[in-house]
């Protein structure tokens, strides 16, 4: 099973309808090494990010990605290897060119939401008094306009989130770098976030996502990029790389007993949630017997769906092959 | 440059605007003024105490006037009850000292000398007084002597119209201090109370500003903001800005002291006026050089220490390993003010002046020699240039500390880290 798994050659396949695009890498990182004492915390990583497109950078905790995302925005250096933003070698111009809103954040206590937008911005190379134009209306969109003159430390978890997203954004950045940028927010905050990303993206901001919630990540991302103990273990266009790996699960809704699932030849693996169930078939079998199986039993089916593999699995699946 | 600015400018509106800054400015002069009208008060609750004094008419024929005047005055609130207990006129040489010895053994409180020139204006009176409630007779005995001397003047020159400026001008009585057994001419004590003065103010303010810093560096890293600072500018820039707005502040603070002291010496006399008519004030005598030494040294060692204390900051996580980190510091600057003596004691042996030229001493212990007796220039030049020097060499390890420390987080890194993080790109 394994092998049949690594038989498949992301990078060539993937390439190709890539390299059709002439549009520049708004990022490209070139065999790029950092180990802090002996302990490699990303090791040869290539990896190039087009233009105008949400990329995805997954991994495990500890598998690089936030070491990758510091030194793309240099906070760190790379001990071997480049790093390029926007056809230019990492310096003070392209700094200005990001927006990074980090895994670990915050914001200084005592100063008004205003106050600090402003002063992120205008560290970014925005004319201060623009930025305070382009703080109302932002502030305006996301709910928090009468709380423009309140201090930071008068405010709520989401409220900060909200305010840290509109610090990495206010600049108008042609690279945005998100980590982890839906912890603390409600599901309305996040749909707001969300909407407020695509927007960008189709002004051809270029966004880079760090999750772990897959489910964003299939909402958002173009491209992914999964990590594994600093090395890329997969990459590429994110619906190729279902496809890849084929129409093979089910997902099935039905009342009555479930023994009739128990059909060895047929199904890998069975996850059930309550009374649905996410099949996972062995290659080659017949999606049909399951059906078969539920009238023989006399089970109700009233959904049955051929999928796509959900990401989380294939997260699973290759992290576990990594580890193996 | 722009970015330093930017940094600069957010540190001191978001500091100045600060409950404990507003405070800490106001505190100090309003404890000046405090302390201005508690001596002030208590000199004025006096009046239940009776001074003996005596008076030695050297010049001859004052006494009884001054006496009478003294007397007529009793029943008045400014003054404390007087008892004139003896006048001689033409004293032997000896009086003097046979009067100091009664002070000394409480017999009287105090003794006023007429001097032989005191009439024509050349010689001031001398009040000697044996405690604090004596001293405040210094504003009577001088009105009274005063009438005396015009009494006396325009007896003699009274029909010649011309003189009439010299037959009124006022007597110059001065304050002779036998309270400590030694004798000190008014005014002996103002170079060393400014000299302890200046230290002690060095002293609060470089540890205050110093430990300001470090808390800042240490909010920048708790609250993570650092990371979104980082990505937008060099730490060193950062690292500047903040230590440059940081010490701005400090200035700050030192001009409005400056201001308010300059406004209590040259209106405190009309304010004591205020609260008890009549009252002397105390006058300190600040030489306007001390003040310039003041701020340059201030400032000289607060970039030096300033730049100590941003690196631990950095270093540091918790309240708890910052307690630790900043002791070392503050024990140097304490070190400098526990020197103090050794200066005080001998200000131009060699031991002193090789304290006051060392980077770390020379604020503190450089600023206590200007006041007390002005050193040579060199000498100031050389503790200047070391000073720079220093700070320079500082700054360059401090900004590399920095640059890592604020972003490691959890466990303080021993000696052997640190020097690992001087190496690192």
């Amino acid at each position: 099973m394994l092998q049949i798994r690594f038989s498949f050659t992301f990078r060539l396949r993937f390439r190709l309808p890539s390299s059709c695009n002439t549009m520049m890498d708004a990022v490209l990182i070139e065999q790029v090494t950092k180990q802090f004492d002996s302990f490699d915390a990303v090791s040869s990583l290539s990896l190039g990010i087009k233009q105008g497109t949400v990329f995805g950078l997954l991994g495990p905790n500890g598998a690089g990605k936030t070491t990758t995302l510091r030194m793309i925005v240099r906070i760190l250096v790379p001990d071997k290897g480049t790093i390029q933003v926007l056809g230019q070698p990492l310096g003070d111009r392209t700094q200005d060119l990001i927006g990074y809103l980090p895994e670990e954040r915050g914001l200084y206590r005592q100063m008004r939401i205003r106050e600090i937008l402003v002063f992120l911005a205008a560290l970014k190379g925005l004319d201060e008094a623009e930025a305070g134009r382009r703080a109302g209306t932002w502030l305006e969109r996301l709910g928090l306009a009468d709380r423009a003159e309140d201090e930071i430390n008068e405010l709520s978890r989401g409220m900060q989130q909200k305010v840290q997203f509109l610090a990495a954004i206010l600049h108008r950045p042609q690279l945005l770098i998100l980590d982890e940028p839906f912890t603390g927010l409600d599901p309305v905050n996040a749909a707001l976030v969300k909407n407020v990303m695509l927007e960008l993206r189709d002004q051809g901001t270029t966004i880079i996502l760090s999750t772990h919630l897959m489910e964003q990540v299939e909402q958002l991302c173009d491209s992914i990029c999964l990590l594994h103990k600093g090395r890329k273990i997969l990459d590429g266009n994110l619906k190729a790389i279902k496809k890849s790996y084929g129409n093979n699960t089910v997902r099935i809704e039905f009342s009555g007993d479930r023994a009739f699932l128990d059909l060895p030849g047929i199904i890998e693996a069975a996850k059930f949630y309550g009374e649905v169930a996410e099949i996972k078939l062995l290659s080659g079998a017949d999606p049909q017997q399951i059906l078969k199986a539920a009238v023989e039993h006399k089970v109700e089916v009233r959904k049955f769906e051929l999928m796509e593999p959900p990401l989380n699995d294939i997260f699973i699946d290759k992290v576990s092959a990594g580890d193996a | 440059m722009r970015k330093i600015w930017l940094v600069f400018k957010r540190e001191y509106i978001t500091r100045v605007r600060t409950k404990a800054f507003i405070f800490g400015t106001i505190a100090l002069p309003l404890l000046g003024l405090v302390i201005l009208a508690v001596s002030v008060f208590l000199s004025g609750t006096s009046s239940a105490y009776t001074v003996r004094l005596a008076i030695l008419d050297e010049a001859g024929g004052l006494a009884g006037s001054v006496k009478k005047t003294l007397l007529a005055n009793a029943s008045n609130k400014d003054q404390p009850d007087v008892q004139i207990v003896q006048t001689i006129e033409h004293p032997s040489s000896k009086q003097q000292a046979y009067l100091r010895s009664e002070i000394e053994s409480g017999d009287i409180e105090a003794f006023l000398v007429l001097p032989k020139g005191l009439v024509t204006g050349q010689v001031p009176a001398e009040l000697h007084a044996g405690n604090f409630r004596a001293m405040t007779l210094l504003g009577p005995v001088q009105r009274a002597v005063s009438v005396a001397l015009i009494a006396r003047r325009l007896a003699q020159e009274g029909k010649q119209a011309g003189n009439m400026q010299n037959v009124f001008k006022l007597a110059h009585v001065q304050l002779v201090n036998v309270m400590s057994g030694k004798e000190e001419k008014d005014g002996g004590d103002d170079t060393f109370i400014v000299a302890i003065a200046a230290g002690i103010l060095l002293y609060m303010t470089l540890i205050i500003y110093g430990m300001s810093t470090m808390r800042s560096v240490m909010e920048e890293k708790s609250t993570r903001i650092i990371e979104i600072l980082v990505s937008s500018i060099k730490p060193f820039y950062l690292l500047t800005g903040k230590i440059v707005s940081v010490g701005a502040v400090a200035l700050t603070q030192y001009l409005i002291w400056g201001i308010t002291l300059g406004a209590i010496v040259a209106f405190g006399s009309s304010f004591a006026q205020i609260l008890r008519p009549g009252a002397s004030v105390p006058t300190l005598h600040i030489p306007p050089v001390l003040l310039i030494y003041l701020v340059v040294f201030f400032l000289a060692g607060y970039f030096l220490y300033a730049s100590l204390f941003a690196a631990a900051g950095a270093i540091v996580s918790t309240d708890e390993e910052a307690r630790q980190a900043q002791m070392p510091l503050t024990l140097v600057i304490m070190g400098s003010f526990l020197l103090f003596n050794v200066v005080l004691n001998n200000p131009n042996s060699t031991l002193s002046v090789v304290l006051s030229v060392t980077p770390f001493l020379s604020p503190i212990l450089m600023t206590l020699r200007v006041a007390i007796v002005p050193p040579p220039f060199w000498q100031i030049a050389l503790a200047m240039s070391l000073s720079i020097a220093a700070t320079f060499v500082v700054i360059r390890i401090s900004a590399r500390i920095y640059r890592v420390g604020i972003l490691m987080h959890g466990k303080r890194p021993s000696l052997k880290e640190l020097r690992r993080w001087l190496r690192y790109t």
